[in-house]
């Protein structure tokens, strides 16, 4: 497998991945922006913004554009997250060109239409209303809060005063300054022509210009919290996050591989020890995190409030216990379990472009799946153990919702 | 893409899409057992039987499957619904076999009671699970609401009185009527080895006794009901509403598909235009499901409590107004979307493991992703109206849920 890439003379850069057998192209567009770059007092000013780019071009309403990529049959979306606003689509090859002149229209050329911010802050408002109804997903956002020190705790889809507070003025002074080319990725996949792809991105981007810098990767938290939500819900929430090492770290693979033996496939310890063996949960998982400067290992369970007890000691115990060493069997299974993923994302168009973009993103470059392998194979049961030490689950930071409070040790 | 077949003695059918490009194989078991299969006092077993197939063998115990899994890197999971059973997993051709021999194991599970018992505790979390998920309490009021006096709108998960009544013995007399050999399929997709997989699984499964697995059909009448549910501590309302469509046997089906698709996708259609973008309901969309001898065309919408009566008055509006509001140029972003989707999901063995199995439980016959694009490009406006006109939608059982 080969990667190709272009600079273009604005600073964006286009990464590619030709696939040879596949009968579809994609790709994912990373800028910097997200819920890190919003004003305190606007908190969800870029998740806005975001949404209305979609509400038409300079030359094109809504509906136009909607329609326009409709008629190309392009699978589409776009968010903002903390750190990056991303614009991804897949589509059949031959709609390739068209989807990104579509695209950048949509980024460069933003309409504004003033009738159309009352219905996307209504709708931002009724999102951040229903996530109080969704006890797992209000977990992971109140987690992060908790954890993750401002501004890269901040929720990407903002805060109800936040969302109330911004207006069209202030998310088209939000593009102007954070819609540059210079920090830009466009990650590509799939079937497509290098040259005529090359050129289709600098008559798009080309004219481009500007430059905003990016936020210095944050350090994850000092200090550590818990936090309970009161909720009458009949299970309980349990999330908890400790730091680890980032996707640049010369032990990210020994970091993941040490997250698989706890969470990987269905031979994960906390699977086999807290739903396989007593059975206190549907869910248990842990995942690790590798954002630039703030990684994590943030864990997960699900449990009814007369287990929650039983279930945090269980799962507590397993994230601290990979101090205590790792079988050969279990470090086989979860390189075993990453290796497969890895193979399994590699045929899927959209996941490859999105994956290169964000190497990209983060690295200036991009690791082959061979090196990637290569770096599963080489992790060993003492490199983990010795990341657990460096990397201890305690002190962390632990997130309850539910009907009663739960501290971390009895 | 090279398509196989292959029945085994005891009735056993095999199939296999074959794509000597791919990366990967996936493979699985496709059982016609569900919810709907059940009596009362067995709610919830289809689903809990599910889980304890990954539980132990005569030759496996539940740890040695799970580290066997494990081990490979298989990509295995299952899932149950109203009238399927799937057990399936994704692997590196290089681990076809051992998966194989695994997931034929499998199928004829131990039933031991100390698994039995501590799984029963899982599956009552699973309940408590989806009891906090609004979407979920919606839609199973609504499959209930809708097929009142049928079986296929029992409920999948059962209920915790059912689930802690239940004794490993009824269990066991459940899959000794369902999981008949000519009443499952064992399907493969991707980077496989035919003749090989055939002699393998034939080994492994020829001698499964068959006898007849039954599925009762009562008559249904579907009606025009409503009804409201609570929940306390709600913020939002959720609204569905479900009328008939096309059973699985239906070729109106793919009209059904493309209608749905101009009238409620997730964007661009008309619930989208006259609900989302407006700001009205964060959701608004319609799809169609077809089923065993029955179908349904449902739309769904979640939203602000004081807008629901407005969105659920604009999704009947829509409805009601379906057959006069269809015009050419929507008909054909629709179709051109959907033929897209269909190559994008063509791209992993994992996604055409579900496609070919689920066309062949239903339909005992294989249908290439080209055909499928071909179906949809060969459909006219004329073929949608007619859908509209043999299930008129305002026939639509609606369930709102909302705060109490």
């Amino acid at each position: 497998m080969s990667f190709l890439s272009h600079q273009l003379d604005n600073g964006l850069t286009l990464v590619a991945e030709p696939m040879e057998y596949s009968s579809s192209a994609s790709f994912s567009i990373y800028i910097p922006g997200g819920a890190a770059y919003d004003d305190s007092s606007q908190l969800g000013g870029c998740s806005l913004l975001v949404e209305m780019l979609g509400k038409g071009t300079t030359s094109r309403d809504s509906r136009a554009l909607s329609e326009a990529f409709d008629s190309l049959g392009v699978s589409r979306s776009r968010s903002s997250g903390v750190e990056a606003i991303s614009f991804s689509a897949a589509m059949l090859p031959q709609n390739l060109a068209q989807a990104l002149s579509l695209t950048a229209e949509m980024i460069l050329h933003p309409g504004f239409p003033k009738e159309e911010l009352q219905p996307v802050r209504q709708l931002a408002l009724q999102e951040l209303r229903s996530l109080e109804d969704e006890p797992s997903s209000k977990a992971m956002v109140e987690l992060s809060g908790l954890f993750y020190p401002a501004p890269f705790g901040n929720p990407s889809m903002g805060t109800l005063a936040g969302v109330e507070n911004c207006t069209l003025d202030d998310l088209a002074s939000l593009h102007r300054k954070l819609f540059t080319p210079s920090g830009v990725v466009i990650g590509v996949a799939g079937k497509f022509d290098w040259d005529k792809l090359k050129e289709q991105v600098e008559t798009s981007f080309g004219a481009w210009s500007g430059e905003t810098p990016r936020l210095k990767p944050g350090n994850v938290a000092k200090s550590y919290q818990s936090k309970h939500v009161q909720k009458e819900s009949n299970q309980m929430q349990l999330a908890l996050a400790y730091p680890s090492v980032d996707y640049s770290h010369e032990n990210y693979y020994t970091a993941k591989v040490a997250n698989g033996v706890l969470s990987g496939g269905m031979s994960g310890r906390l699977f086999i020890e807290v739903r396989e063996k007593r059975g206190l949960v549907y869910r248990v998982s842990s995942s690790h995190s590798g954002s630039l400067g703030r990684a994590a290992v943030i864990s997960y369970a699900g449990t009814t409030p007369q287990n929650a007890r039983e279930c945090l000691d269980v799962m507590y115990g397993e994230l601290s216990g990979l101090q205590k060493g790792v079988s050969e069997d279990e470090l086989g299974r979860a390189k075993a379990d990453l290796k497969s993923r890895l193979v399994m994302q590699s045929e899927i168009s959209s996941a490859r472009a999105s994956s290169i973009a964000h190497n990209w993103w983060s690295l200036g470059r991009v690791k082959s799946l061979d090196e990637i392998k290569n770096s599963i194979d080489k992790v060993t049961s003492e490199a983990i153990v010795e990341h657990s030490k460096k990397f201890p689950a305690e002190p962390v930071s632990l997130l309850t919702i539910g009907p009663e409070a739960l501290e971390l040790h009895a | 893409m090279k398509f196989h077949q292959h029945k085994l003695d005891n009735g056993l059918t095999l199939i296999g899409e074959e794509r000597e490009t791919a990366f990967s194989a996936a493979m699985g078991f496709f059982v016609r057992t569900g919810a709907r299969d059940e009596s009362p006092e067995l709610a919830g077993v289809s689903h809990f039987l599910e889980h304890m197939m990954f539980k132990g063998t005569e030759k496996r115990s539940a740890m040695d499957i799970t580290f066997e899994l494990g081990a490979i890197g298989a990509q295995a999971n299952a899932w149950t619904s109203e009238e399927n059973t799937v057990y399936y997993m994704g692997v590196l051709p290089e681990y076809f076999d051992s998966g194989l021999d695994l997931l034929c194991d499998m199928l004829r599970p131990s039933l031991d009671q100390k698994e039995f018992d501590t799984e029963k505790n899982v599956i009552l979390e699973e309940i408590a699970l989806y009891k906090d998920r609004p979407t979920h309490v919606l839609f199973e009021s609504a499959m209930a609401e809708f097929f009142t006096g049928h079986t296929a709108g029992n409920t999948v998960l059962g209920s915790s009185e059912s689930i802690s009544a239940l004794s490993r013995d009824q269990m066991l007399g459940y899959f000794e009527k369902r999981y008949a050999p000519s009443n499952m399929i064992f399907v493969c997709t991707g980077k496989i080895d035919w003749e090989k997989t055939v002699a393998e699984v034939d080994k492994r499964c020829g001698a499964w006794k068959d006898y007849r697995s039954e599925r009762a059909y009562p008559k249904f009448n579907p009606e025009k009901r409503s009804k409201t549910i609570t929940k306390k501590g709600l913020q939002g309302a959720h609204v569905c509403l479900v009328a008939p469509g096309p059973t699985a046997a239906d070729d109106d089906r793919y009209a059904a598909q493309v209608l749905t698709c101009m009238l409620g996708d997730s964007s661009g259609s008309q619930a989208y235009w006259e609900i989302v973008d407006r700001g009205l309901a964060e959701v608004a969309v319609m799809d169609s499901d077809q089923m065993d001898q029955a179908g349904l065309i449902y739309a769904y919408s979640s939203t602000d409590p004081s807008r629901i009566d407005d969105v659920s008055a604009r999704l009947g509006k829509i409805i009601r107004g379906a057959a006069d509001s269809l015009e050419e140029d929507a008909f054909e972003r629709a179709r051109t979307k959907i033929a897209s989707r269909l190559v994008l999901q063509g791209e992993t063995s994992m996604r055409r493991l579900m496609a070919v199995g689920s066309e062949w439980s239903y339909r005992q016959r294989y249908s290439a992703l080209e055909d499928e694009v071909q179906k949809i490009g060969q459909l006219t406006l004329g073929d949608l109206k007619a859908c509209l006109e043999k299930y008129p939608l305002d026939l639509a059982t609606e369930v709102k849920l909302l705060p109490a």
